[in-house]
């Protein structure tokens, strides 16, 4: 499956690049290479969070797309974006625009101004 | 002598410039995050018959790709084969990453050396190294090092020596790669690197948690990250100006009320004529003596920002950031060069040569100019705590008006000329680093260095050119009638409808340009020469004053530092008799019009060197242009203020 599919908490081995890009070799040559294995640690706003034992980085969902990947391991951590495999609504700011798309909940984000607002893009805040 | 030149080469962020600045005592920026250097610097040292030259190249992953200009910087030089020695600088947890570019360095069938950097992080890893097992394997000679205490470091030289005089060219006999097609290329040097990396690291033990695993939890945070973003900005601008400006008020004092009598007095004893007195009094400690009390507020914002960006902060703002500028076209990794752009707008648009797309660049170097720098920051320290009950809250608002007028721009840029897609974003985040004190303070004292110099050349030639134009022609009797009172008023039209027209201000609006400290050395000129000496000086007396005056700084400092909230200069400090020149200046201005010339300096780009590096990042049509535009909003946004507020 593909890297900008994956979840909060997820540990992941790359398999593939999709693509001849040249950005792709120097993603390759920034570290991220076929074989090694990452934990998804954030996805908020169009960024991944990339972790594993000794390197972090930063990667836009674009070019999330181009890499192929395989979970390893699911369960995870829960995570702080509403995340559900393959949904849609994989990250903060969807959840945000779907809401806000709907013409009714515009009226009704707008009365949530606040916390509500907040509870809605990082559902966290309102988990006990 | 026979010379050796050395490049240094080597991924992003691994430690090159630190461990030069160690070899040739040199003293270049440092930074924790990828794409400090961006253009080739040297700095040289002599070792047994040597000298050795070291040239410091920006970081490269690899010469297949070169995306960017710092990069292309990089793969030229190396391409131009003008170095006797390779001087690879890996770093040692990374080594798998880092070894990638060294197999591509190999085949440049150059005499080469090896330092496994970062040592001590690999250590705390849980790391052992054999460099040993890495020399053999190819062939030359590998050095452990610790760039951040320099630790290991001149082993660097006997190595360096050695390597020349044997012609060591690294070998690997797995290594023929060029008869292969590209793709297995890769393939085949990914699996060798993969393989040496192995053989050179082994893991002792795994660690618990790392302390920046610790802290990204907290300041990557999707909410909580902005919370501490905010904390973190208050408390540096707070700590600025608490700690600054008491001081500057000192030193301003302390020039003026004494300094500057002691001497008149003393040319007078020895017999000074009454011209040469005059011109020491009005342009040296007039003009100089308002610049150079603003050390103190240079100092310490300098000291912050140099934490913030060897700390590693600098990226996870990037990160942040990038969920609301994404939205505007622009990527998070923009957001570096515009922070730099707070301490100085020229680095900050050299900044930008790491950015791949040429219309981005652009983009970001026409939002740069409205990051308020550090000159700036001086002027509007001196208004603000002159003439405005919480200085704070002025010169916060005004570094806000400056970041939406950048975005205003971009938004219209985007949306105009430098139309196109968004482009991807990936970086690496470096771990936390805290750099050293003496690291610290010494990058602090470089810039503060540069501050002065600057004062002491440019802006004094400055401020001896505005002292003679108000004395010329020889013999006038009012400070109006003279040359440069004439151009003020030439130029007063054009201002009268934003407040201010009066001929002293527009008078600076011109050195401005050349140095934005300038307005202050204007005013001090031009007030000084105003102003008379009345009091009787008794030397004893005033030195007790400026010693009370400094233990009240003192303890302002400390009180300040206590209270969570900015402060509040009081009413009673305003009917106060203010030292040095600020005194003066609150008679020449009505408050509309401070805020006015304010936002006037905020916007129009009115700094020479800014223009240069516009002109030579970007390009001719941009700097010129950009000139012009600044100058319209400057216009409008002043004259609304002006409006608004009168
Ligand atoms: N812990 C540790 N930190 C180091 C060491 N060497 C350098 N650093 C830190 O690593 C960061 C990067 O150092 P630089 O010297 O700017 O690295 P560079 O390779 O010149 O980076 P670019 O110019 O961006 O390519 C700084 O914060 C240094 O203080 C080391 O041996 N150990
Ligand atoms: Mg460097």
């Amino acid at each position: 499956m593909k890297l900008s599919e994956a979840c909060c908490g997820d540990r992941v081995i790359i398999r593939d690049f999709e693509g001849d890009e040249e950005i792709l070799k120097k993603i390759s040559a920034m570290g991220l290479r076929k074989g090694s294995q990452f934990e998804v640690c954030l996805r908020c706003g169009r960024n991944l969070l990339l972790r594993n034992h000794n390197s972090q980085f930063i990667l836009s969902r674009d070019l999330a797309d181009k890499i192929k990947v395989e979970v390893l391991n699911i369960e995870g951590k829960p995570c702080e974006a509403p995340c559900l495999h393959g949904d849609e609504q994989s990250n903060c700011e969807d959840y945000l625009k779907n809401e806000l798309t709907n013409e009714h909940s515009r009226l009704r984000a707008r009365k949530k101004r606040g916390l509500g607002i907040f509870k809605k893009v990082c559902p966290f805040l309102s988990k006990k | 002598m026979k010379k050796i030149r050395v490049a240094l080469v080597g991924n992003p962020n691994v430690g090159k410039t630190s461990i030069l600045n160690h070899l040739a005592g040199t003293n270049l920026m440092i930074g924790n995050w990828p794409g400090v250097t961006v253009e080739k610097r040297t700095g040289s040292t002599f070792f047994q018959e040597y000298e050795i030259e070291f040239i410091d190249l920006p970081g490269i992953y690899t010469l297949e790709e070169v995306l960017s200009e710092d990069e292309k910087i990089t793969a030229e030089f190396l391409r131009s084969e003008e170095f006797d020695v390779l001087l690879n600088v890996v770093e040692t947890p990374r080594l798998e990453r880092d070894l990638y570019l060294t197999t591509q360095l190999v085949e440049l069938r150059k005499p080469m050396v090896i330092a496994l950097n970062m040592i001590d992080e690999a250590e705390k890893l849980g790391y052992s190294v054999d460099d040993k097992r890495l020399s053999d394997l190819l062939k030359i000679a590998v050095v452990k090092t610790v760039g951040r205490t320099g630790e290991g470091v001149k082993a660097l030289l006997p190595a360096i020596v050695e390597t020349y005089e044997k012609q060591q060219i690294p070998q690997l006999e797995t290594l023929s790669l060029e008869t292969l097609q590209p793709e297995d290329e890769r393939e085949k040097r990914l699996f060798l690197v993969k393989g040496l990396s192995a053989e050179v690291l082994q893991r002792v033990f795994l660690p618990k948690r790392t302390i920046t695993e610790f802290l990204d939890n907290l300041f990557l945070h999707p909410f909580f990250g902005f919370v501490f973003l905010f904390i973190i900005l208050y408390v540096t601008f707070k700590l600025i100006f608490d700690i600054s400006s008491p001081l500057v008020d000192f030193i301003d004092g302390f020039i003026q009320d004494f300094i500057s009598p002691l001497v008149l007095i003393s040319l007078e004893n020895l017999g000074a004529s009454n011209f040469i007195s005059r011109m020491i009094s009005e342009a040296v400690f007039g003009g100089l003596g308002m610049v150079f009390s603003f050390v103190p507020l240079i100092f310490v914002t300098y000291f912050f920002l140099t934490f913030l960006e060897t700390s590693g902060y600098l990226p996870r703002v990037a990160f942040l950031m990038d969920r609301f500028t994404h939205k505007i076209g622009l990527h998070g990794q923009s957001i570096i060069p515009l922070i730099l752009g707070f301490g100085c707008n020229v680095p900050a648009i050299l900044a930008t040569r790491t950015l791949q797309d040429r219309s981005d660049r652009l983009l970001i170097i026409s939002m740069i100019p409205f990051m308020s720098c550090s000159a700036r920051l001086v002027v509007f320290g001196f208004f603000a705590i002159t003439f405005f009950e919480n200085p704070l809250l002025i010169i916060l608002a005004l570094y806000l008006v400056g970041i939406f007028l950048s975005l205003f721009t971009a938004v219209l840029l985007r949306k105009s000329l430098l139309r196109k897609a968004l482009s991807h974003f990936v970086m690496e985040l470096p771990p936390y680093r805290f750099p050293s004190l003496r690291v610290l303070i010494r990058i602090v004292l470089l810039h503060l260095k540069s501050f002065i110099v600057r004062a002491g050349t440019i802006i004094f030639v400055i401020s001896l050119i505005i002292w003679f134009s108000l004395n010329l022609p020889p013999g006038v009797e009012r400070l109006e009638d003279s040359i440069a009172g004439k151009i003020g008023k030439t130029l007063s039209p054009l201002f009268e409808p934003i407040g201010l027209g009066d001929w002293r201000i527009t008078t600076s609006l011109i050195p401005a340009f050349l140095a934005r400290e300038a307005i202050l050395t204007n005013l001090g000129v031009i007030l000084k020469a105003e102003r008379e000496e009345t009091e009787a000086f008794d030397p004893k007396e005033r030195l007790a004053d400026q010693g009370r005056n400094l233990l009240s700084a003192l303890s302002e400092i400390i009180s300040s530092l206590l209270s969570p909230l900015p402060k509040k200069l009081s009413l009673e400090d305003e009917e106060e008799e203010t030292s040095g020149l600020k005194g003066e200046i609150r008679k020449l201005l009505p408050l509309p019009s401070v805020l006015a010339f304010l936002f006037f300096v905020l916007i129009y780009n009115s700094c020479v060197a800014t223009v240069v590096a516009m002109w030579r990042e970007g390009s001719k049509n941009l700097a010129l242009g950009f000139l012009f535009y600044s100058f319209l909003l400057a216009w409008f946004v002043s004259y609304i203020v002006y409006k608004f507020f009168s």
